[in-house]
């Protein structure tokens, strides 16, 4: 397949992505981008093939979705960089690109002759981002994690869930993802410099710090206010009186952010969507909603933590029992109408069917193997006219561009290729 | 801070100049990346429209006040303040001038399409001031499409892009996963984008409207579901802490320590997350637990088992990690080859070897508050790291410097605005 490289924003620049798990984050959005993104697998392919949601009835190693929506648009090779010839063949490719990704962290990757130090001898603009649990060195450097091990100990799962059980994290693992992005932005900022002095560097990324980055304002409530936030089921958590953030409706639930002050114009407009059907009582219909919201009492600002919890109940289940009567989708075309902090509580078929991401062109389709229809992807994360992004090629196979990579552009030849493959390096 | 001292020298993005009129979290984060990375950045606010996060809590000393919020404070590091009512002509006829003169590279922004056009902030009024500008909008439903007029936070894409239908457990109602969730996925990715498009137009000369819909791009930390969705016609459903392939994997409760009493307040219980890969880590699991025949025990001897019987076996563990205080349990887990973490608290994070050895938490001087504890930096650049230039500006903190130094008006200009009151200071 051919693209044109002058009309996407990194179609001239190189990644080498030797990352596992959600860490395949960073080299995706490289490859969104337009950068020439190679997958470096080891012989057999990479852990992250194997990773779940697998698909049913398809032969392993091609069944993850989750390799699939986060390898599209990369190439892939094989190469087995902890033999002396494959660590020479990283080397080589690594002296033509522009970024390299890893997830083993740089003692690994110095241990085999390839860390920062030696090859930037052979590239000095390279910028190599390393992603670890919790970074290179420290008390905790050695240690293993796992996404709920992450989402614990950056902070996120203390604050989420409900408060008679355990806290919880998301049920679809989240902090590679995160650290993945924090990867990307700082490559991007070395890439830059780069670009202006011709010398790359090293971004290194902990995880637990990415996950840390998700808590919104909770980090500075100890020292601050003199307590820690707590998990608090469907409710806000940020003191004050609960306010529920979650309301049941029809056909499941909606996220409504009760809200007054400076958003006093959007419970108004709540209040008309009510009384038009008759579920506003008299004490919500003549309510000062502007001077009801405020986190300063002569401000008017965010939700209504100053206000008493019976009132604020009071006000949820009016709420709750119009909520009752109408779907979700109903409910977001009511709450556009009258400008509503409301939003439907969506599960993937839900996602699929929204017709805003359907008249905007968000899906990217693929004819894909054993299937009839045409999948789609989740495509473009941001839309840039100029330079947009494209599905280009399917998440690669295991080796699948071996021969064009080490053959067409590295000029090894077929013995020495052939050699290569039945060592085992390649 | 003395305006124009610290000019980002040497720094990543040195040179870079943007104007931000961005609030509440997603614009100001994306923005603060380049601002902490070395770009000069001017960030434009007003008191009488203000952004809803200042007066949000935490604030010092536990008293709201514009300038005692630590919530924003947290994602305009680095930027300079412009106090200005933007309603007022002489305001916006400022701004034109601001662009003309000092051609920034960047307008970030999060107003509806209206709002821009009245203020000259469309792209096509931005493109007559400097041809090749970049401009991001950040909103949540993006720029077109039947529902672009929705507003919300990122309570809201977060709901509907799928989070809070996977967070909580399968016999309960979605819970949210703490605070406005999508907007941390959005400013890395973000970021990027605007990197990479300023890269484009040095290649092309072409500048662009960037559009950025926050329910679009948190769709990405999901996307294997839509594909798993699309071939199995299964959503993919909460489920507590479970995964769907190994077990054990949970949060398990913890001993209280004996100087629980102590401030802050601290009621959410102690956890440690446990999770179990492979069978070496299983076994490992068992050796720690002195229960070493678990392994042989019919009910946890393969995976399959483990999944099936995961509720006694849960019980089984929760028994044991009941005993232990969750550091020490971490530390004994993580020594014998599991994965572990204490479910931290802010406190604890505070408190946290492995934060601290990275020097993530920083203090910095605010002109009001003093010292105000600030979030740390994402990532590490080996040569040219970023900093916390300067903490959060007050509204029209930089009046001066930017109508003097940037913009180069006279007294008699300065007094005309002063006059019309467009100028605002906090």
């Amino acid at each position: 397949m051919t693209f044109d490289k002058d009309v996407m924003a990194l179609g001239p620049y190189k990644a080498l992505d030797l990352t596992e798990g959600g860490y395949n984050w960073c080299g995706k959005v490289l490859a969104d981008l337009g950068a020439d993104v190679i997958k470096v697998e080891p012989p057999g392919g990479s852990p992250t093939r194997y990773h779940w949601p697998l698909e049913p009835g398809q032969e392993e190693p091609d069944r993850s979705w989750f390799w699939e929506a986060y390898c599209f648009n990369k190439r892939g090779i094989t190469l087995d960089i902890r033999k002396p010839e494959g660590a020479e063949l990283l080397k080589r490719l690594a002296s033509d690109v522009d970024f390299l990704m890893i997830s083993s962290g740089q003692k690994y990757m110095d241990s085999l002759g390839l860390g920062y130090e030696e090859l930037s001898k052979v590239n000095s603009r390279l910028v190599m981002a390393s992603m670890t649990p919790f970074g290179e060195s420290g008390p905790y450097s050695g240690y293993k994690a796992t996404d709920l091990v992450s989402w614990a100990m950056g902070g996120m799962a203390y604050i989420s869930g409900d408060s008679d059980r355990a806290p919880v994290r998301i049920t679809f693992p989240q902090a590679e993802l995160h650290a993945g992005a924090q990867a990307v932005v700082g490559s991007m900022c070395a890439f830059w410099k780069a670009r202006n002095s011709g010398e790359g560097q090293v971004v290194e990324v902990s995880t637990q710090v990415a996950v840390y980055w998700t808590m919104m304002n909770a980090g500075q409530f100890p020292q601050l206010e003199g307590y820690n936030v707590e998990r608090n089921g469907p409710y806000t958590n940020y003191g004050g009186p609960n306010v529920l953030a979650i309301f049941p409706c029809k056909d499941g639930y909606v996220s409504f952010t009760l809200a007054g002050g400076n958003h006093a114009f959007r419970m108004e407009g709540l209040v008309r969507l009510m009384e038009e059907e008759g579920f506003a009582p008299e004490f919500m219909k003549n309510k000062d909603w502007v001077s009801w919201g405020g986190w300063i009492e002569d401000e008017t600002a965010g939700p209504p933590w100053t206000k008493e919890q019976e009132e604020i109940d009071a006000v949820s289940e009016h709420i709750r029992r119009f909520f009752m009567t109408k779907t979700r989708e109903e409910l977001f075309d009511l709450s556009i109408r009258e400008k509503v902090l409301l939003a439907p509580c969506n599960a993937a078929d839900d996602v699929m069917g929204d017709v805003q991401l359907k008249s905007r062109g968000y899906w990217l389709k693929s004819d894909t193997p054993g299937h009839h229809q045409p999948l789609r992807y989740a495509g473009r994360y941001i839309s840039m006219p100029e330079c947009p992004i494209s599905f280009r090629r399917r998440a690669p196979g295991v080796g699948e561009h071996n021969r064009e990579v080490f053959m067409d552009e590295l000029g090894i030849g077929e013995p020495e290729f052939e050699s290569l493959r039945k060592s085992g390096v390649i | 801070m003395i305006p124009g001292e610290d000019t980002g020298k040497g720094m990543a993005l040195e040179g870079l100049k943007v104007l931000d009129f961005s609030w509440v979290a997603v614009g100001p984060i994306t923005i603060k990346y380049l601002a902490d990375n070395g770009a000069t950045v001017i960030r434009v606010e007003s008191v009488t429209r203000r952004d809803d996060l200042r007066g949000a809590p935490p604030s010092k000393d536990g008293v709201s006040g514009m300038n005692t919020s630590q919530f924003p404070a947290n994602y305009n590091t680095s930027k300079y303040g412009l106090g200005l009512n933007m309603t007022k002509p002489e305001s916006q006829d400022l701004i034109r001038k601001l662009i003309k003169v000092w051609q920034p590279d960047v307008v970030a922004e999060s107003y509806t399409p209206p709002v821009k056009k009245r203020w000259g902030l469309d792209y096509d009024s931005l493109k007559e001031l400097k041809e090749d500008i970049i401009l991001f909008s950040a909103c949540q439903q993006g720029q077109t499409g039947p529902k672009a007029a929705f507003a919300g936070f990122g309570m809201q894409a977060a709901a509907h892009a799928g989070f809070y239908h996977l967070t909580g457990w399968p016999d309960r109602p979605p819970l949210p996963p703490y605070g406005a969730y999508s907007d941390f996925i959005n400013p890395p990715n973000g970021a990027a984008a605007i990197l990479a498009a300023l890269e484009f137009r040095n290649r092309t000369g072409k500048g662009q409207h960037i559009d950025l819909a926050q329910f679009e791009c948190a769709i990405q930390y999901l996307s294997p579901l839509v594909l798993d969705y699309q071939t199995t016609g299964r959503a993919m459903m909460r489920n507590g802490n479970g995964d769907g392939n190994h077990a054990p994997h949970g949060i398990y409760p913890c001993a209280t320590p004996e100087d629980e009493s102590e401030k802050p307040i601290r009621t959410g219980g102690h956890w440690c997350a446990i999770t179990v890969s492979s069978e070496e880590e299983w076994g490992a699991l068992c050796e720690s637990m002195g229960m070493s025949e678990l392994r042989t025990d019919p009910r946890f001897v393969t995976v399959a088992k483990r999944l099936e019987n995961s509720e006694e076996l849960d019980e089984l563990i929760a028994g044991w990690t009941s005993g232990f205080e969750s550091r020490a349990l971490m530390e004994k887990l993580q020594g014998a080859g599991v994965p572990a973490g204490v479910v931290q608290s802010q406190s604890e994070l505070w408190n946290d070897p492995q934060l601290a050895h990275l020097g993530f938490f920083e203090m910095l001087e605010h002109t009001e508050c003093g010292p105000m504890p600030y979030d740390g930096l994402q990532f590490q650049l080996s040569k040219t790291p970023a900093r916390l230039r300067w903490a959060q500006a007050l509204i029209g903190e930089h009046n001066e410097y930017v109508l003097r130094e940037v913009v180069g008006l006279s007294d008699v200009e300065v007094g005309e605005l002063v006059a019309a009151e467009a100028l605002e200071f906090s």
